[in-house]
């Protein structure tokens, strides 16, 4: 048999095993596409469809919990970016759901995005709940957005919780302008000891 | 401002510096660049311990510029043949704001941003993710050096 006739039956008899793989992954992709629909189209265009999958469903569970959702979806095409793997994204925003639960309930439903984001992170250092309600009180209707920054980047330089919360406090209290809380005097907030730091 | 040694930091985050309001002096990138070299100094005569350096700015405020409400993101980073911001501005895409060279190892990008709280960093062409030595360090899950910034409304 020449190699034409050979390759010629090799063909003949793959033919039937290749139409059945196509038609499986044609299959394998209606089925994606089928799990993709309604998925924040950032997370289809940077994640496996299982991982995005996932993740969206934790961005679905805040839509219907009212939460803003913009948060979550950053933070995964963060971790996505720095590669980091898909569990500890799911895990991270998670934590970042129940954060900004815990948030709105201490603020209120009418709470802006960028406070609640900022609060639920400021809740993930430790820092009580009742907490936010007094900073609310004492700001009225004005952002918590750059009182709570300014707390969580005292707290990320290694400043005590405590004492970093009560010098936020006391420029709220004098209804200081947003611009004084970059004045903050970091001398005397850092922890000198390890069992200081909270 | 502490130049103490601290063994298993990254060299590349002790020889960054970003001044994310609008003036990042000359005297800035020139502390920078002195930092840059005493630390490749101590790294040699202390046996691969690495230096970083401590908080220039305790609160990370931004103030847009009064002309034109834009934040300049600036940068000393020698050895790199380019650089990328990124963050929840860039929705984590790495190649969608680029640093122009501006000489002298500084590179820089102006970035116009509404207020609010935007995590950041920095990816170099050869893979380094860098924070922001001069903006607060974020508190996250990742691990990866990342920075925050807070732009005022006022």
């Amino acid at each position: 048999m020449s190699h034409r006739a050979l390759l010629l039956a090799a063909m003949l008899l793959a033919a039937p095993v290749l139409a059945a793989q196509d038609a499986s992954s044609l299959a394998g992709r209606s089925r994606d596409q089928t799990a993709l629909a309604g998925v924040d189209q950032r997370l289809v265009n940077r994640f496996p469809a299982s991982v995005a999958v996932r993740l969206d469903a934790l961005v679905d569970s805040a839509a219907s919990l009212g939460l803003p959702t913009e948060p979550l979806v950053l933070r995964a095409l963060e971790g996505g970016a720095k590669g980091v793997p898909a569990d500890r994204i799911q895990t991270s925003l998670s934590r970042l759901l129940g954060s900004l639960g815990r948030a709105r309930d201490a603020l209120g439903a009418n709470t802006s995005a960028s406070d609640l984001t900022t609060a639920a992170s400021a809740l993930q250092t430790g820092l009580e709940p009742t907490r936010l309600v007094e900073l609310r009180n004492l700001r009225g209707d004005r952002s918590l957005t750059v009182p709570l920054g300014a707390y969580l980047d005292l707290v990320a330089r290694g400043a005590v919780a405590e004492r970093a919360w009560q010098r936020v406090v006391d420029l709220a209290r004098r209804n200081s302008a947003d611009r004084e809380y970059e004045q903050i005097d970091a001398a005397g907030l850092v922890a000198r000891q390890p069992e200081d730091r909270r | 401002m502490s130049d103490e040694l601290q063994p298993d930091e990254p060299l590349h985050a002790a020889v960054a510096a970003l001044r994310t309001t609008p003036a990042m002096t000359p005297g800035l990138v020139e502390r920078t660049r002195e930092r840059h070299r005493r630390v490749r100094r101590r790294r040699i005569f202390s046996g691969g311990a690495v230096a970083s350096l401590a908080a220039a700015f305790a609160v990370g405020i931004a103030l847009r510029s009064p002309d034109d409400g834009y934040i300049t993101f600036a940068l000393v980073a020698p050895e790199t043949s380019g650089v990328s911001l990124v963050g929840d501005f860039t929705e984590w895409e790495t190649d969608r704001l680029r640093l122009e060279p501006k000489g002298d190892d500084r590179w820089e990008v102006k970035v116009k941003l509404a207020p609010g709280r935007y995590r950041f960093a920095y990816v170099t062409d050869e893979g380094n993710w860098m924070a922001d030595e001069s903006a607060p360090p974020a508190l996250d899950d990742f691990g990866d050096p990342t920075s925050v910034v807070t732009v005022l409304s006022e």
